[in-house]
């Protein structure tokens, strides 16, 4: 962490009227890059997958995140749980793919099982042949070892290393703003409804991209039409996420008028109110009164980011073969929105590699979200030196 | 003679069951197979079988012949 001085960490944290965005190094810089992992992502919540890719008990699907391997399981009882996809004996990968397990977790190699709560249930042969137990050899002690987790939003979350503060009080802020909406049962739309995009792009450029609508008129003209720039309004939480609302939510999908049932029990401020957030640092939401979509930054390299983008609805009716159209459409008008923004995430990465570029300016008004990201990365990397 | 025949086959079936990756059925096989070399005073050899048919019925789901096989384990101390 050399090249990160606290002057320049300084320079980020000031007003926004005085302060310079990020440097280069942060978007370019791999030494960067893996303290980011460590002070940004594994001492701290970051989104990891979501409850939908684990959907029965049984279902185990393996997840690399910040280079490690985990396994996002669940569990009858217990819903889901996230372990090390490591084994306990001589440490091989556990599940190599997603799978609907039938009964325990058996270990590939010398097939120590383990149940869906991640106790060790059998070691076989462990002491001789047809022999599994042994004195030295203490199934209690020899669990799947368990990473924090914690499910919002129908996302999963981990704090890699333990010690972040609750889930409940990191995101307090935004569960209050949205309360009408997280506790609601959502209804993933099924395949059609979700999608990823390869993007070329540092992770921090795809948050701060999505925390603005000051780009709006000009790489969105389509959204133009009936969510004019001066209805957007920005929401800045110091220290939690960004974001910004629209007053004009009103979606039209097809001619025929037909709209998706709305999430039981809102106010009528969300009647035209719809609100994109970022729940730092890997999160990208966006509610309305007929849907929710989430967005996973997988930052996979510092130049390099999958977008994982999933939609939900507000009853299980609009999973039907009859809406069936409605919905393709749905996530087609989504991917467009998402995929105009590609090449300016794109652009402002190559930018990056401009030696002399100091950050960036910032308007005082339009990116207040942004700079609220960046303060927020800033004083990550203050606490943690 | 009879006994070395039908453990010819069962030998057969389960190279078959592991070839088709059958675990449900390695269960009841390796289940068998146990339960023979227990009737003949092997009982080394028969923990090894029944360990092999408790595992595999654990990861398949075979949850009959699995807890019938972790009971005789668990008879000579060879689990819990
Ligand atoms: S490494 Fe898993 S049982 Fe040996
Ligand atoms: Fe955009």
């Amino acid at each position: 962490m050399t090249r990160i001085d606290s002057d320049m960490l300084n320079k980020v944290k000031e007003p926004v009227e005085t302060a310079r965005g990020l440097p280069n190094e942060f978007y370019t810089d791999p030494d960067v890059f893996a303290a980011e992992r460590r002070v940004v992502f594994a001492q701290n919540w970051a989104c990891i997958g979501f409850g939908k890719d684990v959907p029965e008990k049984g279902s185990a699907m393996p997840v690399e995140f910040l280079g490690q391997p985990l396994l996002i399981l669940r569990d009858g009882d217990l819903g889901i749980k996230v372990f090390q996809n490591v084994c306990r004996h001589r440490g091989m990968i556990l599940v190599d793919q997603p799978t609907a397990l039938r009964g325990v977790i058996r270990c590939p190699y010398h097939s120590w099982c383990y149940d869906l709560a991640g106790r060790l249930r059998t070691t076989p042969h462990v002491g001789g042949p047809g022999q599994n137990l042994h004195e030295s050899v203490k199934r209690e002690e020899l669990g799947l070892i368990e990473v924090r987790s914690h499910v919002f939003l129908d996302m999963i979350w981990v704090n890699l290393s333990g010690d972040a503060p609750a889930f409940e009080d990191y995101a307090g802020k935004l569960r209050q703003r949205w309360s009408e909406f997280v506790d609601q049962p959502l209804w993933h739309g099924g395949e059609m409804s979700s999608f990823s995009l390869d993007v070329k792009t540092n992770w921090k450029l795809a948050v701060e991209n999505y925390c603005e609508s000051y780009h709006l008129p000009w790489i969105h003209p389509g959204l133009n039409s009936y969510s004019r720039l001066e209805d957007h309004y920005n929401i800045v939480e110091p220290m939690a996420f960004s974001g910004q609302g629209t007053l004009v939510y009103n979606p039209q999908l097809d001619d025929s008028g037909r709209t998706f049932s709305r999430f039981s029990g809102l106010g009528s401020k969300w009647d035209t109110v719809a609100e994109y957030i970022t729940l730092y640092p890997n999160a990208l939401l966006g509610v309305h009164k007929d849907h929710i979509f989430a967005i996973l930054l997988d930052a996979v390299a510092v130049d390099r980011t999958i977008e994982r983008v999933e939609v939900y609805y507000a009853s299980e009716e609009m999973l039907g073969e009859d809406w069936r159209d409605l919905r393709v459409r749905h996530a087609e008008m989504w991917r467009e929105v998402f995929e105009e923004d590609i090449f300016v995430v794109e652009g402002m990465q190559r930018g990056r590699s401009a030696q002399l570029f100091d950050g960036g300016k910032f308007s005082p008004v339009m990116d207040n979200g942004t700079h609220c990201f960046h303060d927020w990365v800033a004083q990550r990397f203050s606490l943690a030196s | 003679m009879n006994r070395e025949l039908s453990a010819t086959r069962l030998n057969d079936e389960i190279t078959q069951a592991h070839l088709a990756d059958d675990r449900y059925r390695l269960c009841a096989l390796y289940l068998q197979a146990g339960e023979m070399k227990e009737a003949a005073g092997d009982i080394n050899a028969a923990c090894f079988l029944f360990t092999q048919a408790y595992v595999y019925g654990l990861d398949s789901g075979n949850e009959d012949d699995s807890s019938k096989a972790r009971a005789r384990l668990v008879a000579y101390g060879r689990d819990k």
